[in-house]
């Protein structure tokens, strides 16, 4: 499956997913009134209390609203969340976004129904554990270092 | 490995430790706020202002034009429009419903008075989405939350807390607000969907429908047959649901004071496209409306735009291919941008058709003083232009001229382009034997299947396979169940058949106003129609003329792409697509 991330370029998910250090996850997309906002902003700020970590980190926000979130509307999205180069952006076709979302068993429909979710995976031969419900910078930090320190 | 082998064996798990970050955090804010209100107690206390208060909340602008601050969940610091109140509770402040997240209504009525939740508002809520658990309690909680003051609600607004004590949610920021411009909030949202929109009475909802002079007589009897149907069924099952003896049991009792008899009125417009905006004016004058549904015109859209953002009525899903696209309104709600999208997703299918091809040249034809074709010819221009494809002309014929023979081979010898671009409408082409003119070595034309007026010029056998259409439908080989439910809806309704886009079009439309006015209940605020419009478009079943119809917060076209076709005898619906969906 191929997507498309904020610089317009073609970006193989599983390649993505299967990045050689830690990954973390979300779904998003950029008209969001309350919850996307929230749960970039808790990325956003994770950033800083994540230090050195940052370099060999992947966060990855996938639009689950493909068709009105252009790479250009992504980027834009990212600036506005100060995102650093270990973020990417994603869009692409609707049917591939669906099946990620079935995927990763958070696919609610109508877009407007999602929830907010936030996957972690300490390396390509862990497992992805789902966090439930919104969190503060710190408790996602928390979350992350306990599952690297494994 | 699959996508599925990668995600498998989730571990599940909600972060606990939020409570007591939180609530250190909260007393770090309201460290934060008290020392905010301890620095403005010493100046001068402006008197509560709605226009400042209508900024704070629309734009997270103060007075002071610095922009507002929060602090979200303990200790994420945020400020900005995507954080102002509007972002969550929306324009109308009648609050909105994001999965499994309650965003309540902040007006006046809803605040300043003991609440007491009602069924009819939380209908979709209560038996159609997720609930949590502090939802469930807060709902079935026997005693009402007190009224808000405006010092419980600069409480709320700063430290989180409602007046019965309860915290708020992790999505509420807490602002670092003044008591100066919490009093600008207090006094926005005391007028805030304070009264019934104009064009809804005790008994009836208005509605009117714009036809522009020059529309097709076909696609105006299609579209006003469909829409004396739809309301005509409406109207007979409402009359049955007021009608049931002693008032239904459970539920639908709370909806009773919310039906309403709908009645349309059709605005024709005479004249050049100058004179409009007097003429609905005075029709607005004459019958105030809540809001404009369908619409059938030839050529510009623009003026019925204008109007209905000027007037904050809701215009929804008028039939033009030449819908303002540029403006940032907050009222018209387009199927799809028409012919501009249509450009635009050429541009992007010439970009990279011609990638490896640095001397590929693209010529562009329209007529002198038609939007239809200098429309398109701009944005194709522009979408070019935007990735650096320059090697663009354009051959413009002169007004009320049709292209000649002559005119195509000179521009063929003159330019040698390798695609050819007509953005005409089907009559140009009778007189025009594409065939004869564009033979040899024929560059690839593309031409829009909307100004062709769905009829595709008959083409000369060596030409048809150099002819590219550009086609912003779903494909003719995927009719989805809905298809095929809404035409044995219409002709169980004896709706004559014709023009059948028209007559799905617009029973769409009518389905998502129907949709959107059974989530408002009795909330006559045209915003939150707005809203909900937003919001219930992507749920109502799609009947298949666009392949996606999906809108959200903000956005204004529910159909956002075009397919590139050509022309095929054996295909279903006589095109074959050459592209992907391009979303440009």
């Amino acid at each position: 499956m191929t997507l498309v991330d904020a610089g317009g370029a073609k970006v193989r998910l599983l390649s993505a997913l299967k990045h050689e250090g830690p990954v973390m996850l979300q779904f998003i997309f950029t008209t969001c009134p309350s919850v996307c906002p929230v749960m970039s902003s808790t990325f956003s700020a994770s950033q800083g209390k994540l230090g050195d970590d940052l370099d060999k980190l992947r966060m990855i926000s996938i639009s689950i609203d493909p068709e009105y979130d252009t790479p250009e509307r992504l980027q834009e999205y990212a600036r506005k969340f100060k995102a650093g180069r270990q973020w990417t952006f994603l869009t692409g076709r609707l049917d591939d976004v669906v099946a990620v979302q079935k995927a990763f068993d958070n696919y609610r429909g109508n877009k407007m129904r999602h929830e907010p979710v936030t996957f972690l995976r300490a390396s390509p031969a862990g497992r992805w554990v789902r966090l439930n419900g919104l969190m503060t910078a710190s408790d996602l930090v928390a979350e992350y270092r306990g599952l690297t320190a494994r | 490995m699959t996508l599925f082998g990668l995600c498998g064996g989730l571990a599940s798990r909600t972060p606990t430790r939020t409570v007591v970050v939180g609530l250190v955090a909260a007393l770090t804010v309201a460290a934060a706020a008290a020392a905010a209100r301890v620095s403005t107690a010493q100046r001068p206390t402006a008197k509560p202002d709605v226009e400042s208060g209508k900024r704070i909340y629309r734009e997270g602008i103060l007075p002071s034009g610095e922009p507002v601050r929060a602090v979200l969940q303990g200790d994420v610091a945020v400020e900005g429009k995507q954080f102002s109140c509007a972002a969550c509770h929306r324009r109308s402040g009648l609050g909105s419903s994001e999965g499994s997240v309650l965003v309540p209504p902040l007006t006046e009525a809803s605040l300043y008075r003991e609440k007491d939740w009602r069924r009819a508002d939380l209908f979709r809520k209560l038996y159609q989405e997720v609930q949590t658990k502090p939802f469930v309690a807060r709902v079935h909680d026997p005693r009402p939350r007190p009224a808000y003051t405006d010092e419980t609600l600069a409480v709320a607004l700063r430290e989180g807390r409602d007046p019965s004590g309860r915290a708020f949610g992790p999505l509420m920021p807490r602002y670092l607000l003044s008591d100066e411009d919490a009093g600008h909030v207090a006094a926005y949202l005391k007028s805030l969907s304070h009264a019934p929109a104009p064009g809804v009475s005790e008994s009836t909802i208005h509605f009117a429908t714009v036809v522009t002079e020059g529309a097709d007589a076909g696609k105006r009897k299609a579209m006003l047959d469909v829409m004396g149907a739809y309301f005509r069924w409406k109207n007979a099952d409402t009359r049955g649901q007021l009608q049931r003896p002693g008032h239904s049991p459970w539920h639908a009792d709370d909806f009773y004071n919310a039906y309403r008899e709908w009645e349309l009125h059709v605005w024709e417009l005479k004249g050049a496209p100058e004179t409009w905006p007097a003429q609905l004016q005075s029709f607005y004058r004459e019958r105030p409306v809540f809001a404009l549904v369908g619409g059938v015109g030839a050529g510009t859209w623009q003026p019925v735009h204008d109007f209905c953002e000027r007037a904050e009525v809701p215009c929804l899903f008028p039939n033009t291919d030449l819908p303002a696209v540029s403006a940032d309104g907050a009222y018209a709600i387009y199927f799809s941008k028409g012919l501009t999208v249509e450009a635009e997703a050429l541009a992007q299918h010439l970009r990279d058709a011609f990638a490896s091809d640095g001397a590929a040249r693209v010529v562009q034809v329209y007529r002198e003083g038609e939007e239809s074709g200098a429309v398109p010819a701009r944005a194709l221009r522009r979408a070019l232009h935007a990735h650096g494809f320059t090697r663009l002309s354009d051959r413009v014929i002169p007004g009320g001229r049709r292209p000649t023979s002559a005119f195509l081979k000179s521009l063929l010898e003159d330019e040698k382009p390798s695609a050819l671009v007509l953005w005409l409408g089907g009559a140009d082409f009778d007189a025009l034997r594409l065939s004869e003119e564009v033979g040899g070595a024929p560059p690839q034309v593309y031409l829009s299947h909307s100004l062709l007026a769905d009829a595709p010029p008959t083409l000369a056998e060596s030409l048809r396979g150099k002819v590219r259409l550009t086609y912003p439908f779903a494909l003719p080989l995927h009719e989805p169940p809905q298809a095929r439910r809404v035409r044995a809806w219409l002709r169980s309704r004896g709706v004559e058949k014709g023009h059948e886009r028209i007559q799905f079009k617009t029973h769409f439309a009518l389905s998502v106003v129907d949709h959107s006015l059974a989530a408002l209940v009795e909330n006559f605020s045209r915003d939150y129609f707005v809203e909900l419009v937003e919001q219930e478009t992507e749920s109502t079943p799609n009947p298949g003329i666009f392949p996606q119809m999906s809108l959200g917060p903000g956005q204004r076209f529910a159909s956002k792409g075009s397919y590139i076709v050509r022309p095929s005898a054996t295909a279903a619906g006589g095109v074959e697509a050459v592209s992907e969906w391009i979303r440009p």
